[in-house]
């Protein structure tokens, strides 16, 4: 038995179908990155799973429960880093701590044990007493994570903890997901940064138009992807026309531009470099450099999506 | 149940934690009350007052029938209460009596002035003014109102079609002109002091502004997603609406007790015995007060519409109620008993004074049945506050 399944969730608001028969399985221990673009329905995934929106068809099992019949036992079980910072800015770090953990059933001797542990382990117990509007944004990220953490969550779900961060608190915030996880949590974790995902996740799946479209390891996922490659190509000139006839090659899958390079997800075949090139030079355009990368999630992403992660 | 009061303690310790809403909720109220109970003391005095004599010089030209109406509307009881009047015979004369202050004012009447009055037109006179503004004053709004009455009364037999029988000479007719009311603002206020007045109608308009700041925090709370992170807990969302407004309550009571408290010790405010019915007229006030705010904030989308909306509404009811200028009868006090402040400060007002008691205990029904509407409506639309997305 999963510790997380989705059985054929479908989530609809009015007639619009953000959540379209969702099946997934996130075994215990695991980091489960969860990939897609903006309206993809990661969200309304992540809010589904904490009981904070019910779901119109399906189930959801977390830890073999329903989550629609024991949502009050199955929200003791979670940890929710949500997306925005959902603190108090009138109460000092350990005071906001201390009232989301009174919430989780936590009093007395045990309840100040784990905001203090809570606090240590996001590096602001030496700040306890500060209110968030003293801190960086940084700070406040992590102030955030441990409102959700102070209870021992067994599964904790993280909606894109790193956003608008510097990088001290990216990492001290990818370490923090690390310890959690070697503690024994199971980690649902959504991000716009794609290292990110391929630096903590065990599996990783990618949602797009409310549906799950790949699932698997990161190995898994590229093998899915098969050869396909990258290829930068910086060139003297550009023209809209030379982009219409690359665009419609079988064996180029998309073509992005940034400035005098184009940005090509190809499927490598004997011919379709000479085929670039034919293209270019009948456009009269000269190739003045060449790269090729090896696939990756950002690569996967693009393909399975056609957009980029950030769009 | 915890949870509950989880919450509520939250909501107590954050608006302990804000000094504008401490100064507002808390401050406000009591220096309000000082400065319009001092500033609008003269008003509300208990003594008698009762203006002073005014000595006219009529000069009369007219020698129509008005002649004897007026003569008779001058030799009336009532006007001779505010009015002496010496009959000169000439505009000269009259102008010398004033000039060596025998007479206060002067007042000329035309040849023509029958004519018009008969004719249902405006009639005019001229009234010379003595060196006394209010005396002047008082014998204008005698005389325009002695003028008005008859014009009317003089047209509408015209148009009644008993034209050449208009106003009779009868004395019956002259003294039947009401040119003359003596009134005082203490008639509507139980000999009460400005203080009294004032204490209770901002007590009832700030206990209003208390709910409005429920209604915001509630919001609030799901503006900064902090009611997600809440319901992200093993809480019902019930239980969160209800630590937040039972919180609000608890501060309103507060916030009550503390302008009964301070004003009764320091600025000597006799709030009365009958306590108990100050005490349930503030605690359904506060429950009316934040059931209105729980119906806005289920109905509106944002805190910054509540607090326009509620704070206008606020002011207006408190405005037609006479929380801020007292009527004297007339219309807005008929259109104030659509106020929630009509009938908070009618009951504290008759509780504190210690007078009308059966009806401030009715007042008080009246109040406990808006009460229980609203809280109703509040179960209602409440629970969309609930809802994380807006």
């Amino acid at each position: 038995m999963s510790f997380v399944e989705l059985k054929q969730v479908l989530k609809r608001y009015d007639t619009k179908v953000t959540v379209n028969h969702l099946s997934l399985k996130i075994e215990k221990g695991e980091v489960f990155g969860l990939l897609g673009p903006n309206g993809a329905g990661k969200s309304t995934t992540i809010h589904m799973l904490t009981g904070l929106l019910p779901y119109d068809q399906g189930e959801i099992l977390i830890d073999g429960r329903s989550v629609h019949k024991h949502t009050i036992d199955i929200k003791k079980k979670i940890g929710l880093v949500p997306q925005d910072l959902a603190i108090y800015e009138t109460l000092t770090a350990r005071e906001n701590v201390t009232f989301f953990g009174r919430l989780y059933g936590l009093s007395g001797k045990l309840l100040r044990e784990r905001v203090d542990e809570a606090l240590d382990f996001v590096g602001l117990k030496d700040r306890a007493g500060d209110k968030p509007g003293a801190y960086s944004g940084g700070m406040k990220r992590r102030l955030n994570i441990a409102c959700a953490i102070m209870h021992h969550p067994e599964l904790i779900i993280m909606d894109e903890p790193t956003v608008g961060i510097d990088p001290q608190s990216r990492n001290h915030i990818m370490e923090s997901i690390r310890k959690l996880n070697a503690m024994g949590s199971t980690i649902i974790y959504t991000s716009h940064y794609m290292e990110e995902v391929e630096a903590i996740s065990t599996r990783v799946g990618i949602m797009d138009h409310g549906q799950l479209i790949a699932c698997g390891t990161k190995e898994e996922l590229l093998e899915q992807l098969g050869r396909d490659e990258k290829m930068f190509i910086t060139v003297d000139t550009l023209r809209d026309s030379v982009l219409v006839e690359l665009r419609r090659h079988p064996h180029i899958l998309s073509v992005e531009v940034l400035g005098n390079e184009l940005e090509m997800l190809l499927k490598p075949t004997d011919t379709v470099f000479q085929d670039i090139l034919f293209i270019l030079s009948s456009h009269q355009i000269k190739p003045i450099s060449f790269k090729r990368e090896e696939p990756n999630l950002e690569t996967l992403f693009l393909s399975l999506t056609g957009r980029t992660l950030r769009d | 149940m915890r949870n509950i009061l989880h919450v509520m303690k939250l909501e107590l310790l954050q608006i302990s934690r804000m000094r504008s809403v401490l100064l507002i909720l808390f401050v406000l109220p009591l220096l309000l009350i000082f400065v319009l109970g001092s500033a609008l003391s003269s008003q509300f005095s208990a003594n008698e007052y009762t203006p002073e004599q005014v000595k006219l010089a009529v000069y009369n030209q007219d020698t129509g029938m008005m002649k004897s109406i007026l003569q008779q509307f001058f030799q009336s009881t009532k006007t001779q209460e505010i009015l002496s009047v010496t009959n000169v015979d000439s505009e000269m004369e009259l102008k010398n009596r004033i000039q060596a202050r025998e007479v206060d004012g002067g007042l000329i009447i035309p040849a023509t002035f029958s004519t018009e009055i008969m004719g249902g037109h405006t009639a005019d006179w001229t009234y010379v003014a003595g060196p006394t503004t209010s005396k002047n004053d008082m014998v204008r709004m005698m005389l325009q109102a002695f003028t008005d009455q008859t014009t009317q009364t003089q047209a509408a037999a015209i148009v009644l079609g008993v034209n050449g029988t208009p106003i009779n000479s009868s004395s019956q007719k002259a003294e039947s002109i009401n040119a003359v009311k003596i009134g005082k603002l203490q008639d509507n206020l139980y000999e009460a002091s400005s203080f009294q007045y004032y204490s209770c109608t901002m007590l009832i308009m700030f206990l209003l502004f208390g709910g409005m700041s429920s209604a915001i925090s509630l919001l609030r709370e799901r503006e900064n997603k902090t009611l997600q992170r809440m319901i992200a807990a093993p809480v019902a969302v019930s239980h969160v609406i209800l630590g937040k407004l039972l919180g609000a309550t608890i501060q309103s009571i507060i916030q009550g007790a503390l302008i009964i408290g301070f004003t009764g010790l320091v600025y000597g405010v006799d709030w009365g015995e009958n306590l108990l019915g100050v005490g349930l007229t503030v605690f359904f006030t506060v429950i009316a007060s934040i059931s209105l705010a729980a119906v806005l904030a289920g109905i509106l989308k944002s805190s910054k519409a509540v607090e326009s909306i509620y704070s206008t509404i606020v002011f207006i009811m408190t405005f037609l109620s006479g929380g801020m200028i007292v009527f004297v009868g007339g219309e807005l006090e008929s259109v104030g008993k659509f106020t929630l402040n009509y009938w908070a400060n009618g009951s504290v007002f008759r509780f504190m004074m210690g007078v009308d008691v059966n009806t401030a205990w009715h007042l008080l029904f009246v109040l406990m049945g808006i009460a229980g509407v609203l809280l109703l409506l509040a179960i209602r639309f409440a629970r969309r506050v609930g809802s994380i997305y807006e």
